[in-house]
């Protein structure tokens, strides 16, 4: 059921946009030039996702790349999985298994990116716009496909059942263009996932009944939860923005950073409050290296790309040589 | 120590679900016909196509059998969404079909009628459930 919504043309439509059209356009022969054409080792073409593999960071941009150095330098990295990526999703306990979710669905690599088959038996001829592998089990699997919802594999994407309608915001249905599995306890015998949407973040327990708002302190109390929400300091809210991307260390799944169209924030209270962190960048996209969660990086359409070592405090630009 | 004494809780919760009077089941069962059945089914299987949102925006009436999600829920959590309404609970503005019972139904009754509930699910439901029960009485002050 597709109910009423505006149709928010994100600043991650418009990534996705310009990674498609770097692909679409230059083929291999393209790719090849594009390779040439960064002789800092820089990725080619728009950076849409990042991700960390066993200390390794990859970017999906024009081909995958990937950096032995924590960004300072990046090494093409094969094609990748053939399609625009949305979003790469790795976990500390599967080495070397990356899922991607495209515009044309779900890719999975065994040997750290090098190839790719598909992984979505059974999703929507759909594009995804996000991938998130759960936090407690690396074998649960979830992704956001557009103008459709939450799709969930409990066999490490063998096969997939539709698990949720898309959130409201605002009393309207918006798309999840970010998910992130959050090993907190829901209080429903499960953890939570949160999805980044065109108008904030919304979170739902594993057992998928219900949205709610991110303020909630997670237990269902009977109203309890209006004064849970006043508590929080207005100024310390998330904006109800698009947020393009989120990104955690399952170890440590109190703090979350999310990509909003300002730049970079960042909760330590599981995401009842949030705060700035960082130089102002254009919807960026995150990850956090879940062997160091103090280590994060973020890349943008504009070419940025920074990294910070001490959790968000202050941030090296990699870009410059 | 909370959670040795989550763990003996969560040993001791599965006897006690047993402990429940056919009598009690048996009313729940009829409650549950009358009350319940109109919009979570006969059989507990919820209305058509109930992961997906009516044109209203909200959430069709959940199964509660085992394909649903109400053995995910605690017995007090179980408790105040069929008392209060699961609007109440969720506050924030969240609008919901499921309306509160309180003043339709007494406290008895309503337990009455989620025993039933829990009565129809499998052993390892039940436990599960049991678990997240005993989980939530320990995190309550
Ligand atoms: C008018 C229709 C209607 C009736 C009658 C009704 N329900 Fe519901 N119930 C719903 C809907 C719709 C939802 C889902 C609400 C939501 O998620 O917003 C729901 C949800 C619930 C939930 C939460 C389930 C979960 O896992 O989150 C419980 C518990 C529940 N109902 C119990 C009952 C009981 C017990 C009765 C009978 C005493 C009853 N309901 C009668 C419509 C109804």
């Amino acid at each position: 059921m597709t109910f009423s919504g505006f149709p928010a043309l994100s600043r991650r439509r418009l990534l996705v946009g310009l990674g498609a059209a770097a692909l679409g356009s230059g083929g291999p022969p393209g790719l090849m030039r594009a390779v040439a054409g960064t002789p800092s080792g820089r990725p080619a073409g728009t950076v849409t996702a990042l991700a960390f593999d066993q200390g390794k960071l990859l970017a999906a941009a024009a081909g995958l790349w990937i950096s032995g150095d924590a960004g300072a330098s990046f090494a093409p990295h094969g094609p990748g999985p053939g399609a625009a990526v949305t979003a790469l999703a790795t976990h500390p306990d599967l080495a070397g298994v990356i899922y991607a979710a495209t515009l044309a669905g779900l890719a999975r690599s065994d040997d750290a990116g090098l190839t790719w088959h598909s992984a979505g038996p059974g999703l929507p001829a759909s594009p995804l716009d996000a991938v998130a592998i759960a936090a407690h089990d690396p074998q649960t699997v979830y992704v956001a496909v557009r103008g459709d919802g939450l799709w969930q594999s409990s066999d490490g994407a063998r096969s997939w059942d539709f698990a949720m309608d898309r959130p409201l915001a605002d009393q309207v249905e918006v798309d999840v263009q970010a998910l992130a599995s959050v090993g907190s306890l829901s209080g429903m015998g499960g953890y939570w996932v949160f999805a980044g949407t065109t108008r904030g973040v919304s979170k739902v327990p594993d057992c998928f009944c219900r949205w709610s708002s991110l303020e909630d302190t997670g237990a269902m109390q009977v109203s309890g939860d209006e004064a849970g929400a006043a508590r929080i300091d207005p100024a310390r809210r998330l904006p109800h923005l698009a947020v393009v991307s989120l990104a955690l260390a399952p170890s440590v799944p109190e703090v979350l950073f999310a990509g909003l169209p300002s730049g970079i924030w960042k909760t330590t209270d599981g995401g009842s409050s949030w705060a700035a962190v960082g130089p102002a960048m254009a919807a960026p996209i995150l990850a956090v290296d879940p062997l160091d969660p103090d280590h994060v990086v973020a890349a943008d359409a504009g070419g940025a790309l920074l990294s910070s070592r001490d959790g968000g405090a202050t941030w090296a630009d990699l870009t410059a040589a | 120590m909370k959670a040795l004494i989550a763990i003996a809780a969560l040993a001791a919760a599965p006897a006690q679900a047993e402990e429940i009077s056919a009598a009690t089941i048996a009313q729940g069962r009829q409650i549950y016909a009358s009350t319940c059945a109109a919009c979570h089914g006969a059989d507990l299987q919820g209305q058509p196509d109930w992961k997906r949102r009516l044109v209203t925006g909200r959430m069709p009436a959940p199964p509660h059998d085992v394909s649903g999600h109400t053995w995910h829920h605690s017995d007090r959590d179980l408790f105040n969404l069929t008392k209060f309404g699961v609007a109440a609970v969720m506050g924030q503005g969240y609008e919901s079909d499921m309306p509160g019972f309180a003043g339709k139904l007494s406290d008895a009754e309503i337990r009455a009628v989620l025993d039933y509930i829990e009565s129809t699910w499998p052993a390892r439901a039940r436990d599960a459930q049991a678990r997240i029960t005993a989980a939530d009485a320990a995190a309550q002050p």
